[in-house]
């Protein structure tokens, strides 16, 4: 994983948007996983990168990605809240509804947990770095 | 309000079908009993069942946390059946009375299979409520697991 | 029946488990007596009022001059009403227990009290994976 945090990498992945490059998609080991759960976030809407899901936005930087990031997890968050009160309350009686709710909830918490703790590693890792 | 009343009710009906077996299995027995102690014929036997408040909440019920409308069963009696006993012609036999009837219980055995089928329903309806109960208590235990 | 400190969802699914618990008292009292002469089968009602105070269906809940009091009053004024069901039909002895409907009854609550535990293995669950920051512990 370590190759793909070269200070090139880093400030194209930062201009670009492109986060798949900065996680290290296409290589092997650990984090390909990720990054295909990541494609596959993307095409289901959570749009780290552009209209297709692959192809890098120049128009957005890093940080709104990862705010837009944010705002859908919390959206999904609040979307689960409210799939369990409509269960609880029997207005739904579709227990497969909720649960789904709840599972995506869940994915896209633990998805954005490992984002966060992909980029404190290579902040890290860069802090280290003497000039 | 917990789960463990819950049990104790559905325990109170197994209890009160129990009996209710047991006084059927009595007048199924004793369907052909011309002499008992008593003097004449077997009477047939009926429990009686009345609902009655979870007893053993009966402090939580004076602390008015209890609501009073959960009840369990209990047998309060066994009530002897007053009708009167059939009357079979058959003068050779040693009970028979003057005109050569004799006095058979008021037992009919269709009726009691019927009771029978009845108290087993009922039974097996107390067993799955129990069953319930103690399956949402375990599947309490898993919270945070 | 209060809400957790957590969070005012977890704190509904307190609540639900617990008139859930309720009603499986109320079915299996109704399924002891369903024999005995003169009982009138009983049931229990507060899925509307759990509808309101959790503010389903754009009902609103309980309003409050701060926004954050909201979340904490909800689930706690939600109380459950146990009645005789008016739909029972009378038997000859007086019974209006249904056997069947009270063992469907008894299936439905078994169920979603298990599905009210599910969820709260799951949010719990989420909680603790971010405490955690995702190593370790949580599901």
């Amino acid at each position: 994983m370590s190759n793909n945090l070269t200070i090139e990498n880093l400030t194209r992945s930062v201009e670009t948007g492109d986060v798949e490059r900065f996680m290290g998609g296409g290589a092997g080991g650990a984090t390909s996983s990720e990054s295909r759960v990541m494609r596959e976030m993307q095409s289901n809407g959570m749009d780290a990168g552009g209209a297709g899901g692959l192809t890098p936005d120049a128009s957005k930087t890093f940080s709104a990605v990862l705010h837009d990031s944010f705002a859908k997890v919390n959206q999904n968050q609040v979307d689960a809240d409210r799939a369990i009160k409509e269960l609880v309350s029997g207005r739904t009686k579709n227990v497969h509804e909720t649960m789904l709710a709840v599972e995506r909830a869940d994915a896209s918490l633990k998805l954005m947990m490992q984002v966060r703790n992909k980029v404190l590693d290579a902040y890290r890792e860069i802090m280290r770095m003497q000039v | 309000m917990d789960l463990f009343s819950s049990m104790r009710v559905s325990a109170s009906g197994l209890d009160a079908q129990t009996k209710r077996m047991n006084t059927i299995s009595s007048n199924i027995a004793n369907a052909e009993t011309t002499q008992t102690e008593e003097g004449g014929p077997y009477r047939r036997k009926d429990p009686v069942l009345t609902a009655q408040t979870d007893r053993e909440s009966f402090g939580e019920i004076l602390q008015g946390q209890l609501d009073e409308q959960i009840q369990g069963v209990q047998v309060t009696e066994i009530h002897e059946d007053t009708r009167p006993p059939r009357l079979v012609y058959n003068p050779a036999h040693p009970q028979a009375n003057q005109d050569g009837y004799v006095a058979m219980p008021n037992v009919n055995t269709v009726e009691e299979m019927a009771n029978m089928i009845s108290a087993q329903r009922s039974y097996e309806a107390n067993v799955t409520a129990m069953n319930a109960a103690k399956a949402m208590m375990q599947k309490a235990l898993e919270i945070g697991r | 029946m209060s809400d957790s400190g957590f969070d005012p969802t977890i704190g509904a699914l307190n609540t639900s488990l617990n008139l859930r618990q309720l009603q499986q008292n109320v079915i299996s009292a109704n399924i002891a007596n369903a024999d005995t002469p003169g009982y009138k089968a009983k049931a229990v009602e507060f899925e509307s009022a759990l509808r309101d105070a959790l503010g389903v269906d754009g009902r609103l809940p309980a309003a409050s001059a701060n926004p954050s009091h909201i979340a904490h009053r909800t689930t706690d004024a939600v109380h459950p009403e146990i009645y005789d069901d008016p739909n029972g039909v009378e038997s000859l002895d007086g019974n209006t227990v249904e056997r069947s409907a009270e063992m469907a009854k008894l299936a439905e609550t078994q169920l979603l009290y298990d599905a009210s535990v599910e969820m709260m293995k799951r949010k719990l669950g989420m909680l603790k994976y971010a405490i955690s920051e995702g190593g370790g512990g949580g599901r």
